[in-house]
């Protein structure tokens, strides 16, 4: 059983608490979207590791479901974002589109069973886009808030410190398998992206409790 | 994730490679969130300060929009007080004139007292009229109209007034300052009757240097200074610090209780 409870388990059970406690009793309906997603994210990790540890079989295929889940997440998260200073979806559309011809090219080159790793790559890049975008709005919308407390900038800074790392790692084909504690130190990195990630990722929950609460 | 792969050996090199580009990739994410939010934070200071100056230059101009038209107002009631009730009061003490002498020897008397009494209520009246035609008076100047003022004062109540002038008239040739300067003294001498219950009354208009300062002080009753921040509509305090600071002067009011008040307007030349 301990085998099956990883850091990186660990890390996404805490932050998916953190959105129970926080955000189940908030009015906002795309708030109250993460503890679902999280807790999904969570079971899948879990039953990925049993797959790759009790039955030492591929679970490529089950991270190609959880990248659809990943992609509706993150661009459901940046549309939201962006109605508050676009007018249009354009950006979005455009960007799910990319990810659909992405995500059926890999289907086509290697099938379902091998992990998409292109659409994977472009929704990491799309994502960095659509962060910097959002943070230019934020900027230039004049309309100042204490950054500190504000949830949404939280939200998106988790957004970017993972996805532009992560980025450079699975874009680097050297796939790193020199070994830390056990771990093969890709593992590791993304153990840490992870830390950070859903550490902004609960804090941004904290304000928006905060900011309810007040 | 706990993806599943099977991976190829890379050589050492390859590996920091990768190590230290991540690394810094990272970290020129973290120095670009810190920036951004020193950035987001100065922007937000200056456009906080620059709001802050379009609400001091927005009310600036309500008040000196609020003060023509209060000017006006006084200009047109002391025009109508003078003419019309002054011309009716006349009228009043002449036709009480013409009634006494064909009356009674008692009832004369109650007449002649009634005539007294609307002679008298003229003359406030027209004291009234040019007090209230504040411009009119700073035509003559604010010596004349303090003078004006003074005299008045002296007359009407139970004080003993003294003064002290050594004032040349203002350089800039803005009758505003003036004016400003001579309904604070109005404002102050009114709060001394209506509320001071003071038995005399000092005032001074000195220029010093580039400065222009006049004070009102008086021995009544004084007031509790943090009661009157609370509620500073009563005694036009609030007023008389508008109007100074709209024409970069300040004001400064000393009370304590018992002790008497002493108001303090400074203004530039």
């Amino acid at each position: 059983m301990i085998n099956l409870i990883s850091p990186n388990i660990c890390i996404e059970l805490i932050a998916t608490i953190f959105a129970y406690f926080y955000l189940r009793q908030d009015k906002s309906k795309p708030w109250r979207l993460f503890f679902p997603y999280l807790l999904l994210v969570t079971l899948a990790e879990f039953f990925a590791r049993y797959i790759s540890t009790f039955r030492n079989e591929s679970n490529h295929w089950l991270y190609n479901i959880m990248l659809i889940f990943e992609t509706a997440m993150m661009f459901f998260i940046f549309d939201r974002l962006f109605k508050k200073y676009l007018n249009n979806r354009l950006m979005i559309i455009f960007g799910l589109v990319i990810l659909l011809f992405a995500y059926s090219y890999d289907f086509y080159q290697h099938g379902f069973l091998v992990y998409n790793g292109t659409t994977r790559d472009l929704l990491s890049l799309l994502l960095l886009l659509y962060a910097l975008i959002y943070f230019y709005l934020f900027l230039t919308a004049k309309n100042y808030v204490v950054i500190r407390y504000y949830p949404p900038f939280w939200l998106v800074s988790g957004i970017l410190l993972f996805y532009s790392t992560s980025t450079i790692i699975n874009l680097s084909f050297m796939k790193l398998e020199i070994y830390v504690y056990q771990y093969p130190l890709r593992y590791v990195i993304f153990a840490l992206l992870n830390l950070i990630f859903y550490t902004l990722w609960s804090y941004s929950f904290y304000c928006q409790y905060r900011q309810k609460k007040m | 994730m706990e993806l599943f792969i099977l991976l190829p050996v890379s050589s050492e090199e390859n590996v920091k490679e990768i190590i230290i580009i991540a690394s810094v990739i990272f970290f020129v994410t973290s120095a670009f969130l810190l920036l951004y939010i020193i950035t987001y934070n100065r922007y937000k200071r200056v456009d906080f300060k620059e709001k802050e100056r379009m609400k001091l230059a927005f009310e600036a101009e309500m008040l000196k929009s609020q003060i023509e038209v209060q000017e006006h107002t006084m200009q047109t009631i002391a025009s109508e007080l003078h003419d019309n009730i002054g011309q009716l009061l006349g009228l009043t003490s002449f036709t009480l004139g013409s009634v006494a002498k064909h009356q009674k020897a008692s009832e004369q008397e109650k007449i002649e007292t009634a005539k007294a009494l609307s002679v008298k209520a003229i003359t406030e009246l027209r004291q009234l009229a040019k007090l209230m035609q504040g411009e009119q008076l700073i035509e003559m100047g604010l010596l004349a109209a303090i003078e004006v003022e003074l005299d008045w004062l002296t007359r009407n109540g139970n004080l003993n007034v003294t003064s002290k002038i050594h004032y040349h008239a203002f350089e800039l040739g803005r009758k505003e300052k003036e004016l400003v300067l001579f309904r604070v003294l109005q404002e102050s001498i009114n709060n001394v009757i209506k509320h001071a219950k003071a038995t005399e009354v000092h005032i001074e208009l000195i220029e010093v240097d580039h400065y222009v300062t006049l004070t009102v002080s008086d021995n009544g009753i004084g007031f509790n200074m943090e009661d009157i921040k609370r509620k500073p509509a009563g005694l036009g305090l609030g007023s008389l610090e508008k109007r100074t600071k709209m024409l970069q002067g300040s004001c400064k009011v000393i009370s304590v209780p018992t002790k008497g008040t002493t108001v303090s307007i400074k203004m530039p030349k």
